[in-house]
């Protein structure tokens, strides 16, 4: 679990994609942690979205996705390669306000 | 043998249908569709046959298996709805207004000079700077500003990234975002951003005092930048440029003037509804004239054509309008980042009288088409009144309110029959147009939505609040567009566009049935008895397509309570206040007495 109340993101390395996303989420003022593992995509998320405190996780892999937990049930909330909106879409997901671009 | 009792409306067309059977009378199915064409013309044939068509498939019947039909002798009044803006905000290129990016950064005022960021190195180090940045990433931006021995006193973006700029620089600054036109700000222009404190809203470049310091202007000056300060009153933050030539402007346009024919009365259009209601209720017979130059007259002549294409057009004479004023959302010419500025509007409902209109004709049309006998049976307001008495605890006088899509109608019911009728201008459609226009929808059809049904707003995944504070759940996840988002509950949902606040639109759909749908109810009463205080009337039983709505006849009832006049919902054939005309066309045969 994170030590504060922040979106997880969950990468195997370093990349522009994970700036991105990144940036995105620093834009909409959240806060975050990065958790590097190397594992299944749908898998790395849904240990993301559990050590999240707001229960928000992202992965990004050649993908992103971004997936909320709600209810004890994960749902995918915006996926595909534009980063920077996955990344703001997380956050606006967190302070309750109309997602972008979907 | 089966009869059909046929209402064209303005907007709906009704049917009703009846069996007679050894002397036993009763009603067997309804229906409604939307009329086609304009009410009384041949056109309307369509919009009878859809209706009888879907009334008869719900009792496994066929059209050819009704024996009459009798059709009401539609009232020769048809009702259409305008607007026109009387206020109109253009900005030249000398002066520009800000706007309301959902995430600027930094707070505070910063003024300067414009510079483009490839034109730091032009820059005077003992100047003030406004930096614009039109296509540098966030990294860059920051670490030019950061390096450069420049004062740069704000930033203002193109793309939504002054978070990103603000939390890398070293001296914090204010920064404004999402300026979509910024390749038209030049250098060397002087100008204000200002962002709000946490929670607050921008104090310094809304107040005319505080334009007219930044700009030392003068007092004719600070006049003009009125609309600019007001245009930025409520905003999380805005930007101000300015040349020097004032190039801002609230320009008033010319509405011109109704007069009232066979009387000295006149009112200018643009003094308001009030001020036109005023004269209205003046005059009684009313026929409206309008001079050459006015927008009015635009909107008249518009209608007149409309409906002179089934009339003859020095039959046309307006008998009653409905004024309303409004404010609607309008992009601003010349704008930046696609602001839009409240404009003065007023919007007017006309109801036009033509001579008879031509049934005969039209009840051959439908002899020829569907094949049955067709007859001509009473008027509209003595078949409505039939219908209403089906409603059980009524008494007289009693006033049935017809509120409609085009127009508003009543009737007064006396003991011994129907005393007078009218037909008012403004009905459900008229709030329909103004609900498009204020929350600047451009979509008629969701317009009609939220006019017609509650409003939500998507809080989780799961659950929805509803505007009156209940909560519901979702079995499963709702789609994460409707996140956020406030919908309106039609058995589908539909998204509500615009960054409209769900009490926004609450506030916007009551006020606007209220006055159109209050108002008028009063309206009717007063001109109906000539009362100014209603005494003489007991009961009011409200019909018509409005009356089914979930809060028209609440906010009628609301108001006519102060007048101790009992109003309520009809309900015809114990169905509701739908087809009391239909419904009065086919009770009327009893007692005309049918012979097979």
């Amino acid at each position: 679990m994170s030590e504060y109340p922040g979106i997880i993101v969950m990468t195997r390395s370093i990349s522009l994609a994970l700036e991105e996303v990144l940036a995105g989420i620093e834009e909409e003022g959240v806060m975050y942690e990065v958790h590097f593992e190397s594992s299944e995509l749908m898998d790395m998320a849904s240990r993301a979205v559990r050590q999240s405190k707001l229960h928000v996780g992202i992965v990004v892999l050649d993908e992103a996705v971004a997936v909320v937990r709600e209810l004890d049930e994960d749902v995918v909330i915006d996926k595909g390669f534009d980063y920077r909106r996955i990344g703001h879409n997380s956050a606006r997901y967190v302070k309750r306000h109309r997602l972008k671009g979907i | 043998m089966i009869i059909a009792g046929v209402d064209i409306g303005n907007s709906t067309t009704e049917v009703c249908l009846c069996e007679i059977k050894d002397n036993d009378f009763s009603f067997i199915s309804d229906a409604a569709c939307e009329t086609t064409g304009l009410k009384g013309t041949v056109e309307n044939v369509h919009g009878i046959a859809r209706a009888l068509e879907l009334a008869v498939s719900k009792i496994n019947h066929r059209v050819g298996d009704i024996d009459l039909i009798r059709l009401n002798s539609a009232a020769p009044v048809v009702g259409d709805t305008t607007m026109e803006t009387i206020t109109e905000t253009i900005i030249t290129d000398s002066t520009l207004i800000g706007h309301n990016p959902s995430t600027p950064a930094g707070q505070g005022v910063g003024k300067g000079v414009t510079l483009r960021i490839e034109e730091m190195h032009l820059g005077d180090e003992s100047q003030p700077y406004l930096l614009v940045v039109n296509d540098c990433g966030y990294d860059e931006v920051a670490r030019k500003v950061n390096e450069s021995k420049l004062r740069v006193t704000g930033i203002i973006l193109k793309h939504d990234e002054a978070v990103l700029v603000y939390n890398r620089l070293e001296e914090k600054i204010p920064i404004i975002d999402e300026v979509k036109k910024i390749e038209a700000i030049d250098s060397g222009i002087w100008g204000v951003i200002e962002v709000a404190s946490v929670g607050q809203t921008i104090k310094q470049i809304s107040n005319p005092y505080g334009l007219s310091k930044f700009f030392d202007l003068s007092a004719e000056e600070t006049k003009e930048v009125m609309p600019v300060a007001k245009s930025l009153i409520g905003k999380k933050s805005g930007v101000v440029l300015h040349t020097g030539a004032s190039g801002y402007k609230e320009k008033k346009l010319y509405a011109g003037k109704l007069l009232f024919e066979g009387s000295t009365l006149e009112v200018e259009v643009d003094a308001g509804a009030e001020a036109i209601m005023a004269v209205r209720d003046q005059v009684d017979m009313l026929d409206l004239k309008t001079d050459d130059a006015s927008s009015v007259e635009q909107m008249l002549s518009r209608m007149k054509k409309h409906i002179s294409k089934s009339f003859s057009i020095d039959d046309v004479r307006v008998r009653d309008i409905l004024a309303i004023d409004t404010l609607i959302p309008m992009k601003v010419k010349g704008a930046m980042a696609g602001e839009v500025a409240l404009e003065k509007a007023i919007a007017i409902a006309a109801m036009v009288k033509t001579d008879d209109l031509p049934m005969n004709l039209l009840s051959e049309v439908i002899h020829k088409t569907l094949g049955m006998p067709v007859e001509i049976a009473g008027t509209e307001a003595v078949m409505a009144a039939i219908g209403a008495l089906t409603t059980s605890g009524t008494s007289f006088p009693m006033v049935v309110l017809d509120l409609g899509g085009g127009s508003t109608d009543a009737a007064i019911l006396s003991k011994e029959g129907v005393v007078q009728s009218m037909h008012l201008a403004g009905a459900g459609n008229m709030i329909t147009m103004l609900i498009d226009k204020e929350l600047g929808l451009d979509n008629f059809d969701l317009a009609e939505a939220i006019k017609m049904y509650p409003l939500a707003k998507v809080t989780s995944l799961y659950s929805m609040t509803l505007e009156n504070g209940d909560i519901i759940f979702s079995k499963t996840p709702l789609d994460p567009k409707y996140f956020g988002q406030v919908i309106v509950l039609e058995s589908e949902y539909r998204i509500v566009t615009g960054a409209h606040t769900l009490e926004k639109i609450v506030e916007v759909r009551r006020r606007l049935k209220k006055e159109v749908f209050v108002t008028n109810a009063l309206r009717a009463l007063r001109y109906i008895t000539g009362e100014k205080k209603l005494t003489s009337i007991s009961s009011v039983v409200m019909v018509g397509g409005s009356a089914l709505d979930f809060e028209i006849p609440e906010l009628i009832q609301e108001a006519l309570s102060h007048h101790n006049i009992i109003a309520g919902r009809g309900d015809i054939r114990s169905q509701g206040p739908r087809n009391a005309v239909a419904t009065g066309l086919c009770m009327s045969i009893v007692e005309r007495g049918y012979h097979e």
